[in-house]
C-alpha cells in the first residue's frame, strides 16, 4: 500500500511538473504583421502596441513590425496564414476588412475568423458623416430628405470603394433613413484625405469617414459632423461631444471600424493563452489609453472568446448589410 | 517609301503586332463579361478595358497590315547576340526570385552573385566569393538592423 | 506680410540650433541614400524612421522633440528627391517613381562619358527647385492652397488627357508602335479591383493583384532588367573598354543652357505639386514632355541631352515644395509621402490642419526655414558625392552587371516583399529588352500606368458628379485650359511643319 501511494504520489508530482514546464511560454523576439504598408492606420497600431509592451515591460524581448501592404489588407492576412503556420511569434493586425474581404464576390480573402485565432479587440473607430460648415444640411434627417427629393443632386464621397468600410458607413446610414441606395451618388477617393479635399472643394457634399480623421477639421471650423456611428454620444471628447448620434436622430445604424490582433487557429495553446492575457492587461495601461486618445480611437478592448463572438456577429450583420445594398457577396 | 517599310518588317513585326491583337482581342471579350454600370457612375468597370482593347486592336491591325504587306527581308545584318551568356544568366536569376524566400536573403544573394560572376567572366573565384559576400551580408545588415527593414533570414539560424 | 517675415526670421533661428542643424544633415543623408536605393523611396524611409525619431528624441519637451523629428523627416523627403537621380543616371534604374524620366536622357549621358554633370546638374537643379518652393511657400501658401482644391475630378481627368497627349512624343519615331506600348500600359492600369465600382479587374482570382501591378515593379524591371539584358546580349562590356568619367562637372555653357529650362520646371513643378492628388512622378514627366517641345535643344531628347536631365529632376524636387502647402495650410496630404508625413507629425501631437499655422506657428515656419537650409546642405553633400557615384560607372562590367541585377531584386522585394511581384519584374524585364529593340518604346507603357488609372477614375467620378453631363468637360474652366492645352500640343507642331519650321514631330 505505502508503496503504491508512494509511486502514486511521484507520478502526481512528475506529471505536474510536466505541465508547469509545458505552460510556460518563453519571451522570444516576436514579428507583428500589420496588413497595410508603412505609416498606414494599422502599422501605427501595431507599433504603438509593440512600444508600449515594451515600456510597459510587459514583453520582455523584441517585437519587429512588418508591413505587408496589398489588396486591402488580404495580401497581409493572406500570407500570414500561409508562412506563419504553426508559429508562436507571430500576431497579425487588421481591422474591419477582414471579414468585409471574407464574405465578399471581388477581391475576395479566404481568410475569415474560423481561419485564424482572434486575441483581441484593440480599438475601435467611429464612422461620421460631415458636411463643408457653409452647408444647407444641418441634420442627417435634413440630407436624406435631400437625397430622396432630388438623389441627382447630392454626391456623397468617401475614402473607399463600394463594398469597403467607409461606403457601408454611408449607406447604411442612407437604407436606414428610408433611401433607395441605388441612388445614391458616390465618389470613391484615394483615401480620406482626398475624399477631404473634394469635400473641400466643393465637389462632393457629404462625406463618410472616421473620428480619427475629422477631428481636427471639426476643430478648426472647416465642417460640420451631422452624425456619429457610435451607440451613444463621445461625451467625453471635447471635440466630438456635441455630435449627436445616428440612433438619435431616428437613424438604427451603430457601427465601427475595429482593429483586432490575431493569432494563428494553429499555435501552441500557451501562447494563446500568454497573449490573451498580455493585450488585455495592455489595454489597461494607462500609455495605451493616452496613445488612443491622442489619435483619437476609442478603447473598445474584448478578449479573445468575446471577441470571437463579436466577429461572427459582425459577419453576419455585414452580410444582411452587402445583400440589401446589391453588392456581390462570394 | 522604302525607308518607311524597311523598319517594320522583321519577323518580330509581324509575330509581336499578331501577338497583340490577339490580347486586345482577349481584353475586349473579357471586358464585356464585367457589369457595365456600377453606384451611379454611367461609365462602369467595363468601359475602359473595352476602348484600350479596341485602340490596341486597331494599331496592332495597322501593324499587321505595313509589316507583312512588303515582304522584302530587313537589309542590316546583326551582330550575333550573346544568348550562352544570356541564359545561364536569366536562369540563375530565376532561380535566384525562387529561392529567396526558403534560403533567406544573404545566402541566396551570395550564391546569385557568385554563379552571376562567374557567368559573366570565367576566374578570379576569390575575388568574386569576397565581392558577393560583402554585398549580401552588407545589404542586409544596413536594412534589416541599422533601418529596421525586413528581408527573408536564414533557415535555420534564423538571423 | 510682415508678420509672416518675422515668423520666418523665428523659424531661421530654431532651424539653426545645433541640435536641428545635425539632425537635418541626417535627414538628407539617409534621404539621399533612401532615393539612390531603387524601390525604397521616400515613404518607405520616412515610415521607417519614425519610431527611430521617437526614441531619439525622447529625452527632449515636446514641441522640441516635434521640430527636431520632423525637420529630419522632412530631410529624407527630398533627400529621396536628390538621390533618386543617381541610379537612374548611372545603371538605368529608377531610384524611386519620379526619377523614371531622368533614366531616359540621363543614362545615355552616362554612356558617353558624361555621367559627372548629367549628376551635378540634378543637384543643381534640385536646389534651385528648392529655393523657389521654399518661397512660394512663404509669399504663396494660403491663396494657393485655396486654388489647388478648386481641382477637381474634372480639372484631374483633362490634365490626364494632356498627359497623354504628351505621352505619345516619348521614344519611338513609330506612332503606331508608341499609341500600342501606350494602350498596353493602360490596359495593365485597369488591373486590380476597381476603386469605383470594388469589381475585381484581370485579377485571376489571384490576390497578388488585388491591388494592381505596382509601378515600381514594371519600371524596375523594364529599365533596370531590361539595360541589364542588353548589356549582356550585345556583348556591350566585352572589349574591355571603360567608359571614362571625363569632367565632374558641368561646362559654363551646360549651365547656360540649363537654366531656362531649370526655370521653367521648377515654377510648373511646384504649382503642379500643389494640386493634391497629382504626384511627383506624373509632374516629372510631364515636366520633360513639356521641355522636349519647347526646348532649344530639343532634337537630342533621348539622345543625352542635359536639358532632359535637368527637367524632370528639378520639375520633382519643386513638386516635393508645393506639396507641402496644401499639408501644412490644409492638413490635407497630396501625395503618399506627405500622407506619411502628417502621421508623423499627428504621432508628435501636432494636427496638421487649417489651424496650424496659428496654433504652433514656431514648428511651422521652423520647419520652412529647415527647408532651406536642407536644399543647401544638399547641395553641398551631392556635388562632391557626385565624382564618387560617377567613379561607379568604371567598375568592370562583369561586377557591375549582376550587382545591379541584385539590387533592382532587393529594392523591390523590400517594398513589395512578394515573389510575384519579382517574377512579375524579371518578365517585364525580358518584354524590357525586346520590345525596345524592335522599336515598341517602353517609357510610354510604364508613365501610362500612373495615367490610366488617375484618368479614369477622374472621369467617372466627373461622370457621377455631373450626372453623365459630358459638357461639364469644357464647362468647367481649368479642365477646358487642360483640354486645349492637349489639343495644341498635338496640332500646332503640325501646322508648324506645315509651314517649314524645324520641329520634333513623330511620322507613322
Amino acid at each position: 500500500m505505502k508503496k503504491l501511494f508512494a509511486i502514486a504520489l511521484a507520478l502526481v508530482l512528475v506529471l505536474s511538473l510536466a505541465v508547469c514546464a509545458q505552460a510556460e511560454y518563453k519571451q522570444k523576439n516576436v514579428t507583428i504583421i500589420a496588413a497595410s504598408g508603412a505609416g498606414g492606420g494599422l502599422d501605427t497600431a501595431a507599433r504603438s502596441v509593440a512600444k508600449i509592451l515594451n515600456s510597459e515591460g510587459l514583453y520582455t524581448a523584441a517585437m519587429t513590425v512588418e508591413n505587408r501592404p496589398g489588396g486591402g489588407q488580404v495580401t497581409g492576412t493572406v500570407e500570414f496564414v500561409n508562412k506563419y503556420g504553426k508559429d508562436d511569434y507571430a500576431l497579425l493586425v487588421v481591422s474591419t476588412p477582414f471579414i468585409l474581404n471574407h464574405i465578399k464576390a471581388d477581391g475576395n480573402s479566404p481568410i475569415g475568423p474560423e481561419e485564424v485565432y482572434p486575441v483581441a479587440e484593440l480599438q475601435s473607430d467611429y464612422g461620421i458623416i460631415a458636411v463643408l460648415a457653409d452647408s444647407p444640411y444641418d441634420t442627417l434627417t435634413e440630407l436624406t430628405d435631400a437625397i430622396k427629393a432630388d438623389p441627382d443632386n447630392v454626391q456623397f464621397c468617401g475614402g473607399g470603394g463600394p463594398g469597403t468600410w467607409d461606403h457601408l458607413n454611408a449607406m447604411q446610414v442612407a437604407h436606414a433613413a428610408g433611401v433607395d441606395v441605388q441612388t445614391v451618388k458616390y465618389n470613391t477617393y484615394d483615401g480620406g484625405g482626398e475624399a477631404l479635399t473634394a469635400l473641400l472643394g466643393g465637389h462632393a457634399d457629404a462625406m463618410t469617414s472616421d473620428v480619427s480623421s475629422i477631428k481636427q477639421y471639426l476643430k478648426a471650423g472647416s465642417v460640420k459632423v451631422l452624425g456619429v456611428s457610435s451607440a451613444e454620444r463621445l461625451l467625453d471628447d471635447e471635440i466630438m461631444k456635441d455630435v449627436p448620434t445616428y440612433t438619435e436622430q431616428g437613424i438604427n445604424v451603430v457601427t465601427s471600424n475595429w482593429r483586432g490582433i490575431f493569432m494563428n487557429k494553429d499555435a501552441s495553446d500557451e501562447a494563446k493563452a500568454f497573449w490573451n492575457e498580455t493585450i488585455g492587461k495592455l489595454c489597461a495601461t494607462e500609455a495605451y489609453n493616452t496613445e488612443l486618445k491622442n489619435f483619437g480611437m476609442q478603447n473598445t478592448y474584448k478578449n479573445a472568446e468575446d471577441f470571437m463572438a463579436y466577429l461572427k456577429t459582425e459577419e453576419e450583420n455585414y452580410r444582411a448589410v452587402y445583400e440589401t445594398l446589391g453588392l456581390r457577396l462570394k | 517609301m522604302k525607308k518607311y517599310f524597311e523598319r517594320y518588317n522583321t519577323a518580330f513585326d509581324r509575330i509581336a503586332n499578331v501577338i497583340f491583337f490577339l490580347i486586345g482581342l482577349a481584353i475586349f471579350i473579357y471586358a464585356q463579361t464585367l457589369s457595365s454600370s456600377s453606384f451611379g457612375t454611367s461609365i462602369g468597370p467595363s468601359a475602359t478595358p473595352t476602348l484600350w482593347s479596341c485602340v490596341l486592336m486597331i494599331c496592332s491591325g495597322i501593324g499587321i497590315v505595313v509589316s507583312f504587306k512588303d515582304k522584302r527581308p530587313p537589309k542590316k545584318k546583326e551582330k550575333p547576340l550573346a544568348y550562352d551568356v544570356f541564359l545561364p544568366f536569366l536562369v540563375s536569376l530565376i532561380v535566384y526570385i525562387f529561392v529567396l524566400e526558403p534560403l533567406g536573403y544573404v545566402i541566396s544573394t551570395f550564391l546569385f552573385l557568385v554563379v552571376t560572376f562567374q557567368i559573366m567572366r570565367r576566374g578570379e573565384i576569390g575575388k568574386s566569393i569576397l565581392i558577393a559576400a560583402c554585398f549580401s551580408i552588407g545589404v542586409y545588415l544596413l536594412y534589416v538592423y541599422v533601418a529596421g527593414g525586413s528581408l527573408p533570414k536564414m533557415p535555420i539560424l534564423g538571423i | 506680410m510682415f508678420e509672416s517675415f518675422g515668423y520666418f526670421m523665428q523659424g531661421m533661428a530654431t532651424a539653426c540650433q545645433p541640435l536641428n542643424l545635425l539632425f537635418a544633415f541626417c535627414g538628407c543623408l539617409i534621404g539621399t541614400l533612401v532615393g539612390v536605393l531603387p524601390g525604397i523611396g521616400p515613404i518607405s524611409g520616412v515610415a521607417i524612421l519614425i519610431p527611430i525619431c521617437a526614441t531619439v528624441t525622447s529625452g527632449l519637451p515636446a514641441d522640441q522633440a516635434a521640430t527636431s523629428s520632423i525637420i529630419l523627416l522632412c530631410g529624407v523627403y527630398y533627400g529621396a528627391m536628390y538621390g533618386g537621380s543617381t541610379t537612374s543616371i548611372l545603371i538605368n534604374t529608377p531610384g524611386e517613381n519620379s526619377s523614371v524620366c531622368t533614366c531616359i536622357d540621363g543614362y545615355q549621358m552616362a554612356k558617353q562619358g558624361r555621367g559627372g554633370p548629367a549628376l551635378a546638374i540634378c543637384a543643381i537643379g534640385s536646389f534651385v527647385a528648392g529655393i523657389i518652393s521654399v518661397i512660394g511657400l512663404l509669399l504663396f501658401a494660403q491663396p494657393l492652397a485655396n486654388v489647388a482644391l478648386k481641382f477637381g475630378p474634372m480639372a484631374l481627368f483633362s490634365m490626364m488627357v494632356l498627359g497623354l497627349t504628351a505621352l505619345s512624343g516619348l521614344g519611338s519615331k513609330s506612332m503606331y508602335k508608341s499609341l500600342m506600348m501606350t494602350a498596353v500600359g493602360l490596359i495593365l492600369a485597369t488591373v486590380g479591383v476597381d476603386p469605383i465600382s470594388g469589381v475585381a479587374r484581370l485579377t485571376f482570382g489571384n490576390y497578388e493583384l488585388y491591388s494592381g501591378i505596382e509601378f515600381l515593379t514594371l519600371a524596375v524591371g523594364m529599365f533596370a532588367l531590361g539595360e541589364v539584358f542588353k548589356t549582356i546580349l550585345t556583348r556591350d562590356y566585352a572589349e574591355g573598354e571603360v567608359i571614362k568619367v571625363g569632367r565632374v562637372l558641368p561646362t559654363k555653357q551646360d549651365l547656360k543652357d540649363c537654366a531656362p529650362t531649370i526655370l521653367r520646371c521648377s515654377i510648373y513643378g511646384f504649382f503642379q505639386g500643389m494640386i493634391p492628388g497629382c504626384g511627383a512622378s506624373l509632374t516629372s514627366f510631364m515636366a520633360y514632355a513639356m521641355e522636349k517641345k519647347i526646348c532649344k535643344n530639343r532634337e537630342n531628347f533621348g539622345k543625352g541631352a542635359i536639358e532632359g536631365v535637368a527637367a524632370p529632376e528639378t520639375a520633382n524636387n519643386a513638386a516635393s515644395g508645393g506639396a507641402m502647402i496644401p499639408l501644412l495650410t490644409l492638413g490635407i496630404p497630396g501625395t503618399g509621402t506627405t500622407a506619411v508625413l502628417m502621421g508623423a507629425l499627428i504621432m508628435f501631437n501636432i494636427t496638421p490642419g487649417p489651424l496650424l499655422f496659428q496654433e504652433k506657428p514656431d514648428i511651422v515656419w521652423g520647419l520652412i526655414a529647415s527647408m532651406l537650409i536642407g536644399n543647401f546642405m544638399l547641395l553641398v553633400l551631392n556635388l562632391p558625392m557626385v565624382k564618387v557615384f560617377a567613379k561607379i560607372i568604371e567598375t568592370p562590367a562583369h561586377y557591375l552587371v549582376p550587382c545591379i541585377a541584385a539590387i533592382s531584386v532587393f529594392g523591390v522585394y523590400a517594398v513589395q516583399l512578394s515573389v510575384f511581384n519579382l517574377a512579375f519584374m524579371l518578365a517585364t524585364g525580358v518584354l524590357g529588352y525586346y520590345l525596345p529593340k524592335h522599336g515598341y518604346p517602353i517609357a510610354p507603357c510604364v508613365l501610362s500606368l500612373i495615367l490610366g488609372s488617375m484618368m479614369e477614375n477622374n472621369l467617372r467620378r466627373a461622370m457621377n458628379l455631373y450626372n453623365g453631363d459630358v459638357l461639364m468637360l469644357v464647362k468647367d474652366p481649368l479642365s477646358l485650359f487642360f483640354l486645349v492645352a492637349a489639343v495644341l500640343w498635338i496640332t500646332v507642331p503640325q501646322i508648324l511643319k506645315r509651314r517649314g519650321k524645324d520641329v520634333v514631330v513623330e511620322d507613322t
